[in-house]
C-alpha cells in the first residue's frame, strides 16, 4: 500500500533566501510522525507549502498516492490533508459550531457533517459546552481544540499540525497531545506533527525528523531522537563550555561547519 | 413629516449602494469606486427591459445588470491585479467607473430615462406627509433585500464562509474556502442589490448616465457610518444621509444640499472614521 | 573600492541639463503654429499638477485626489485677486498659492490621519465639494464663470502669445521637475519614500511621519495652485468644469501612464495622454459620429487606466527605466550581477573560540544604566502578551533576551522602542520617561532598531535605505534640499560620509548601489544593522538579526556586537540561535509565557532546569519523562 504523504526533492525560497532545501520524507498510513527543530528551522513553510498556504515551485507532494502537486488548496484539502495551523487561526467572530462547520466546507455535499460534528464534540465535549460561544472569547487551549476539531471535519486522511503546544500549559499540551494519539489509534489518521517543544512530541510519535537550516539533519525513531544529545545542542546552543557535541549529528554539524 | 417619508426612499436607495461597500469591502478590504455607476448600469438594464418586461420583472433584470457588470469587473480588472496593493486595485475600480459611465452614455446619450411603477395610483398619505407607492415598493425593496442578506450571511453555509474569509484569509484558505469563489459571489451581491434598488427608484424620478459618482459617495457615507462592517447600520446611515440632504434642500437650498452632505462626508472620515460602531475600519486598512 | 559620492551635488552637468531643457522649449515655442502651442501650454499646465500627485502618491505613497481643488484655488484666487481687487497678476498667483499653501497644512493633519482609500474618498469629497461651492456661489461667478483676466504680466513683458505660455509653463514644469528630483537625492525625499516603504520602520529611523505627509502635501498643493494661476492667465477666463473631478482623473490617468515613482513621469504621462486625447479626436467622429466624442474619450480613457494597471502597473516611465536598465546590462556587460564581496581573512566560525578571541580584544565595562523598564505589561484582548517585565541596560553591555516563541520578546522591544504602547509600566531612557512617546520621539533619545522581517523600502539603493537611519544627524528641510543649498549639500556629504563609514564596516560597500529589497536575507538584516547604526544610537535593539544568516556572517555579526559593546553602546539582541546568544551576549533575559523566567550570564541560563524545561518542554507522560533526563544531564 502506498504512503499517506510523501514528498519528494522539496525546496522552497522566500524571495531569494532559500527556506526548504531538497526535503524528503515519507509518512506511512497510521503513523505520527514529528518534525521538531528551533525557530526559523523551516517548520512551518513546510506544513504550508505541503497544504499549498504557499505555492509549491519545486518538488512533488502525493497524499494517499494522489498526486497533490499541482492542486489548489481546497483540492488538497478535499483529497484528505489538512492543516491546524499555527497560532490556531479560528475564525474568532464566528461561533465556535460555525467553525467546525466551515471546516467541513469542501465537504458541504456529502451529508456527513452531524456524523463528523458528533465525533468533534466527543473528542473535545467542551466544544460542545461552548458550540455557541464565539470562538474569540475561548481560551488559548480550547483554540488550539477548534482548531483540531475544525480539521477533523474535513474528514482528513493526513493531519498536520503546526505547533498546537505554542502558548499552552503543560496540562493542555498533554490534553491536545492525548486527542491526537485518540484520533490516531480509533480513526487511523495519519498524523504530522511539527513541534518546537520537543519532549512532548516526541512522547506522541513513533518517528521524528530533526530540522535545521530548512535540512533534516537527524532522523530516527521518536526514542532514538529522546536520548539524542545533539537535539538539546541544535536548540540550547553549545551547552556548557566543556563538553563537546557527540552523537549521530556530529558529522553532519562537521560538514556544516566546514561551509 | 414630509422630509422623514422623502428621507425613507431616498435613505433606502443610499443605504442600498452603502451595502454594496461593505459586502466587497468586508472580503477583500478595498473601496469600489465604480459602485455607483454599477448600480446606475443596473438601472438602464431594468430600463431597457422595462420596454419588454412588466416594472418589477425589470427590476429583477435591473439586479441581475448590476451583478453580471460588478462580477465582470471583478474577474476581468481587479483579479488580474489581486497580487498589487490595495491602492492600485481602488484606482482601477476608479477606471472601471469611467469606462462604465462613458459606455452609457454612449449608448443611452445624456437624458434621464424613466418606466412605469409597478403598482400605479396616486401618493400614500401618511401623518400629514405623503410618499409615492413606487417609493414604498423602493423601501420594501431595500428591506427584504436587507432581511435576504442577513439570512445569507447569519443561516447558510456560503454566507459564514464569505464571513470567515473576511475575518481571516490565510485560515479560510487552510479550510479549502477559495477566494476567487467567495469574491465573485460577494461582487455579485453587491451589484445585485445596489442595482436593484436603484432600478427601484428609477419610476419615481428617473435616471441619467452621470448620477452614479454623486450617488456612489453617498452610499459611501452610509457605509462609512455603518463601520464599514455593520449592513443594518449601513441602512440606518444612509437614511441619516439622506434626511441631511432632504433638510437643507427645504431649509437652506437645494443647489448646496450636495455640498453640505461631502463636507458632512470629509468631516465624519476624519472625526469618526468607525461611523456609528465601535471598531475603526479605516485601521485596517 | 571607490568613495561613495554624495549624489547631491551642484556640477556643471546640471547646468548643461538647464540648458539643454531651456533650449528644446524655445524650440517648440519658435517651431510650433499657436494651435500646437496653445495645446503645448496647456499640457504643460496638466505635467505640473500631475508633479504635485508624484510628490504625495509617487514619493510618500498617500492616494489623494485633492488636487482639483488646489488647482482651482490657484485660479479662481487668481482672477478674484486681478480682475476684482486689480492686483498684479505675480502678487496674486504668489498670495493665491500662498493661501493653497496654508490649507493644505491646515487639513493634511486631520486628513492623513486617514490610509489608503478612505483618503482617497475624503480628497476626492474635497474636490468634489470645490466644485460645487464655485459652482453655486455668487461672487465666483457660479456656472458661467469670470472672465476679463489680463494676461501675465512679468516685469513689463505682457504674456499673450502662446509660445510665451509654452515657455512659462514648461521652465515651472522644468524647476518643478529639478526641485522633485533633487529633493529625492536628500534627507526629506529619503524620508518620504521610507514613510512609502515602511511606515513603522520609517518612524524607528526618526521620521516625523505626520509631519512630513503634511509638509508634502503643502508642497503639492502650492505646486497645483500656480497651475491655476498660470491657466487662468492663459485662458483669461475660468468656470468650475475644469477643476472637478474630471482633472483628478486626468491627472490620476497621466500619473498611471507616465509612471508616479518619478517627475519624469509626470511629464511623459501629460503628453502621452494629450496625444492619446488628439488620437481619439481625430479618430471617434469618423467611427461613432460627432456626437460621442466627449463619452468615447471617457470610455477609451477609463478602459486604458484599467489595461495599463493589469498590464503595466508602472506606467511608461516604468517601462522605460526597464528598457534602460537593459540596454545599460548590455552595454555595461558584467556590472549589475556580481559583486564580489572582498574576501574575508576570518577562517574560523567556531562562536566559542571567537568570543574568547574578542574578550582578549579588550574587557566591556558595563558602564551606568541607559534604558530602563519597570512593571512593562501589554494585553491584546484577554491575551497577556508581556507580564510585568523590569529590565535594565547598562552602557557597553550585550543583553540578550530570548525564549520560546511567543513569550512575548518582541512586544517587550516594539513597547521598548515606542512602536507598540505599554498596558502598563515604564520606560525610561537616561533620565527622561519615554513610556508614552511614539517611535520617532523615542529615537531622538539616541536608540536604534531593527525589525524581525526586514523592513526595507521599495526602489531604494542600500546606501540610501541606510542613509534613512541617518535622519536624526541631519536638520535640511524639504525646501533647502529640493533647492538644494549650499548648507544642504555638505550636509549631505557629511551624511555621506558617515553612511560610508558604517557601510565599510559592516561589509556593505560593495553593495552601496544595489537594491536593497534584492539582496539575499542575510544582506538585508546586515543592511537594517547598518541602518540602525548610522543614527549614531547610544541603545541598539536587535530584532532577530541572525534569521537568514549563515555561519561566516553570525560569527562576523557576534564580534560586530562584542566590539559595540566595548566602545560603550548598550546592545539588545532577540535571538532564537543560542550558540550566537551564548557567544555575544554578557546577561541573558529568559522570557516565558510574557514573564521573566530568569536573569542571568550565559553559563547560567545555559543550565537552568527551568529554562532547559521551557525550551524542550515538559514530556507529557511521566514515564517518558524519565527517560528524557538524560537530555537535561
Amino acid at each position: 500500500m502506498s504512503d499517506a504523504l510523501a514528498v519528494s526533492n522539496l525546496s522552497f525560497y522566500y524571495g531569494r533566501a532559500q527556506v526548504l532545501d531538497d526535503l524528503s520524507f515519507t509518512v506511512a498510513a497510521g503513523e505520527i510522525v514529528t518534525i521538531i527543530g528551533p525557530n526559523g528551522a523551516g517548520k512551518s513553510t513546510l506544513l504550508n507549502v505541503i497544504a499549498r498556504s504557499h505555492r509549491l515551485r519545486r518538488g512533488a507532494v502525493a497524499v494517499a498516492g494522489t498526486s497533490t502537486s499541482r492542486m489548489s488548496q481546497s483540492q488538497v484539502v478535499r483529497t484528505g490533508c489538512s492543516l491546524v495551523p499555527e497560532g490556531r487561526q479560528v475564525f474568532s467572530t464566528l461561533s465556535v459550531a460555525d467553525n467546525l462547520l466551515l471546516g467541513g466546507y469542501t465537504r458541504r455535499r456529502d451529508n456527513t457533517t452531524k456524523k463528523l460534528l458528533r465525533e468533534v464534540y466527543d473528542l473535545f465535549p467542551r466544544l460542545e459546552e461552548r458550540s455557541h460561544q464565539l470562538a474569540g472569547t475561548l481560551s488559548g487551549g480550547e483554540q488550539q481544540m477548534l482548531a483540531v476539531g475544525r480539521a477533523y471535519m474535513s474528514q482528513p486522511k493526513v493531519m498536520l499540525l503546526d505547533e498546537p503546544s505554542l502558548g499552552l500549559s503543560p496540562q493542555m499540551t498533554e490534553l491536545v497531545m492525548k486527542v491526537l494519539k485518540r484520533m490516531r489509534d480509533e480513526n487511523g489518521l495519519t498524523i504530522v506533527l511539527v513541534e518546537q517543544n520537543a519532549r512532548a512530541a516526541l512522547a506522541l510519535a513513533d518517528r521524528g525528523y530533526l530540522l535545521n537550516a530548512g535540512k533534516f539533519v537527524l532522523e530516527g525513531t521518536a526514542a532514538a531522537l529522546r536520548g539524542d544529545p545533539a537535539v538539546k545542542h541544535i536548540y540550547l546552543g553549545g551547552a556548557s563550555s566543556t563538553e563537546q557535541v557527540e552523537g549521530p549529528l556530529a558529522d553532519s554539524l562537521a560538514a556544516e561547519l566546514a561551509e | 413629516m414630509q422630509s422623514v417619508l422623502t428621507a425613507l426612499a431616498l435613505g433606502a436607495l443610499y443605504g442600498a449602494l452603502g451595502i454594496g461597500f461593505v459586502i466587497v469591502h468586508r472580503l477583500t478590504g478595498m473601496v469600489n469606486f465604480a459602485m455607483g455607476d454599477i448600480a446606475v448600469a443596473g438601472a438602464f438594464g431594468a430600463v431597457v427591459a422595462s420596454s419588454v418586461l412588466p416594472p418589477l420583472a425589470a427590476i429583477g433584470v435591473g439586479a441581475l445588470t448590476g451583478a453580471v457588470v460588478s462580477v465582470l469587473m471583478y474577474h476581468l480588472a481587479i483579479h488580474p491585479l489581486r497580487h498589487q496593493s490595495l491602492m492600485v486595485q481602488t484606482i482601477v475600480t476608479l477606471g472601471v467607473g469611467i469606462a462604465i459611465r462613458s459606455a452609457i452614455q454612449l449608448i443611452f446619450g445624456t437624458g434621464p430615462r424613466q418606466f412605469e411603477p409597478i403598482t400605479s395610483g396616486s401618493s400614500l398619505t401618511i401623518l400629514g406627509g405623503s410618499i409615492p407607492l413606487q417609493s414604498l415598493w423602493l423601501v420594501g425593496l431595500t428591506v427584504v433585500g436587507y432581511l435576504g442578506l442577513a439570512f445569507f450571511f447569519d443561516r447558510t453555509l456560503s454566507g459564514k464562509a464569505l464571513s470567515a474569509f473576511s475575518v481571516n484569509a490565510y485560515a479560510a484558505g487552510v479550510v479549502g474556502i477559495s477566494l476567487t469563489v467567495m469574491a465573485t459571489i460577494a461582487f455579485a451581491l453587491s451589484g445585485a442589490i445596489a442595482g436593484g434598488v436603484l432600478a427601484a427608484q428609477v419610476p419615481t424620478s428617473f435616471i441619467t448616465a452621470g448620477a452614479g459618482l454623486a450617488l456612489g459617495l453617498k452610499g459611501f457615507i452610509a457605509a462609512i457610518l455603518g463601520g464599514f462592517e455593520k449592513l443594518g447600520l449601513t441602512l440606518v446611515g444612509g437614511f441619516i444621509v439622506a434626511l441631511v440632504e432632504v433638510l437643507v434642500a427645504r431649509n437652506v437650498s437645494a443647489a448646496q444640499a450636495s455640498t453640505i452632505v461631502f463636507l458632512l462626508l470629509i468631516v465624519l472620515l476624519v472625526v469618526r472614521p468607525q461611523g456609528l460602531t465601535r471598531k475603526v475600519a479605516a485601521d485596517r486598512v | 573600492m571607490s568613495e561613495l559620492r554624495s549624489p547631491l551635488t551642484l556640477s556643471w552637468r546640471h547646468g548643461v541639463a538647464a540648458a539643454v531643457w531651456i533650449g528644446i522649449v524655445l524650440l517648440f515655442a519658435g517651431l510650433a503654429n499657436a494651435y500646437y502651442a496653445g495645446l503645448g501650454a496647456t499640457v504643460g499646465i496638466l505635467a505640473l499638477l500631475a508633479l504635485g500627485m508624484v510628490l504625495v502618491t509617487g514619493y510618500a505613497g498617500q492616494f489623494s485626489l485633492a488636487v482639483g481643488a488646489f488647482y482651482g484655488i490657484g485660479a479662481y484666487g487668481s482672477t478674484l485677486l486681478t480682475v476684482k481687487y486689480g492686483w498684479y497678476g505675480l502678487v496674486a498667483l504668489v498670495l493665491a498659492a500662498t493661501v493653497a499653501g496654508v490649507l493644505g497644512y491646515a487639513i493634511a493633519r486631520p486628513l492623513f490621519r486617514l490610509r489608503g482609500h478612505f483618503l482617497a474618498m475624503a480628497t476626492l469629497a474635497l474636490t468634489e465639494v470645490f466644485y460645487l461651492s464655485v459652482n453655486n456661489a455668487g461672487f465666483t461667478g457660479g456656472s458661467t464663470g469670470m472672465g476679463g483676466i489680463q494676461p501675465l504680466d512679468l516685469f513689463g513683458f505682457s504674456l499673450s502669445s502662446s509660445a510665451s505660455h509654452v515657455v512659462v509653463n514648461w521652465v515651472v514644469v522644468g524647476l518643478v521637475v529639478w526641485g522633485i528630483l533633487t529633493l529625492r537625492k536628500g534627507r526629506e525625499g529619503r524620508a518620504l519614500l521610507a514613510i512609502r516603504g515602511h511606515e513603522a520602520a520609517a518612524a524607528a529611523a526618526g521620521v516625523n511621519i505626520p509631519s512630513a505627509k503634511a509638509r508634502v502635501f503643502t508642497a503639492s498643493a502650492v505646486i497645483s495652485a500656480v497651475a491655476g494661476s498660470l491657466y487662468a492667465h492663459q485662458y483669461l477666463y475660468v468656470n468650475p468644469p475644469p477643476f472637478g473631478l474630471q482633472t483628478a482623473i486626468d491627472v490620476l490617468m497621466i500619473a498611471v501612464l507616465g509612471g508616479m515613482r518619478s517627475p519624469w513621469g509626470a511629464v511623459i504621462g501629460a503628453i502621452a495622454l494629450e496625444v492619446i486625447y488628439q488620437g481619439i479626436e481625430a479618430i471617434l467622429p469618423g467611427l461613432l459620429g460627432t456626437g460621442a466624442v466627449g463619452a468615447g474619450q471617457q470610455l477609451i480613457i477609463g478602459l486604458l487606466l484599467v489595461v495599463i494597471l493589469v498590464v503595466r502597473p508602472d506606467g511608461i516611465a516604468g517601462a522605460l527605466g526597464d528598457l534602460i536598465g537593459f540596454v545599460r546590462r548590455r552595454l555595461g556587460g558584467d556590472r549589475a550581477p556580481e559583486a564580489v564581496a572582498p574576501t574575508t581573512t576570518q577562517t574560523s566560525t567556531d562562536m566559542r573560540a571567537l568570543r574568547r578571541q574578542e574578550d582578549e580584544a579588550g574587557p566591556v565595562s558595563p558602564g551606568s544604566v541607559v534604558l530602563s523598564a519597570r512593571g512593562l505589561l501589554k494585553r491584546y484582548g484577554g491575551v497577556t502578551a508581556v507580564d510585568d517585565v523590569d529590565l535594565d541596560i547598562h552602557e557597553g553591555e550585550v543583553l540578550a533576551v530570548i525564549g520560546p516563541n511567543g513569550a512575548g520578546k518582541s512586544t517587550l522591544v516594539n513597547m521598548l522602542s515606542g512602536n507598540t504602547p505599554p498596558t502598563a509600566g515604564t520606560v525610561t531612557i537616561g533620565n527622561v520617561e519615554t513610556t508614552s512617546m511614539r517611535a520617532h520621539e523615542v529615537a531622538r533619545h539616541r536608540l536604534s532598531r531593527t525589525f524581525q522581517t526586514p523592513c526595507l523600502f521599495e526602489g531604494m539603493d542600500v546606501a540610501a535605505t541606510v542613509k534613512v537611519g541617518a535622519h536624526l544627524r541631519g536638520n535640511v528641510g524639504m525646501l533647502r534640499s529640493s533647492i538644494p543649498t549650499p548648507a544642504a549639500v555638505r550636509e549631505e556629504r557629511r551624511l555621506a560620509d558617515e553612511t560610508q563609514a558604517v557601510l565599510t564596516r559592516l561589509d556593505l560597500a560593495h553593495l552601496a548601489d544595489r537594491d536593497a529589497k534584492n539582496l539575499s536575507l542575510g544582506q538585508q538584516k546586515i543592511v537594517e544593522v547598518a541602518r540602525a547604526l548610522v543614527g549614531q544610537p547610544r541603545l541598539i535593539l536587535l530584532d532577530e538579526p541572525c534569521a537568514g544568516l549563515n555561519k561566516a556572517e553570525k560569527a562576523s555579526l557576534m564580534q560586530l556586537l562584542r566590539a559595540l559593546g566595548r566602545e560603550g553602546l548598550a546592545v539588545l539582541v532577540i535571538e532564537h540561535d543560542m550558540e550566537f546568544v551564548m557567544a555575544s551576549a554578557d546577561r541573558v533575559h529568559v522570557l516565558n509565557f510574557g514573564k521573566t523566567l530568569r536573569v542571568g550570564t550565559p553559563d547560567e541560563v545555559q543550565n537552568d532546569h527551568a529554562v532547559i524545561d521551557a525550551y524542550l518542554g515538559v514530556a507529557t507522560d511521566a514515564d517518558e519523562a524519565a527517560e528524557s533526563v538524560e537530555v537535561t544531564h
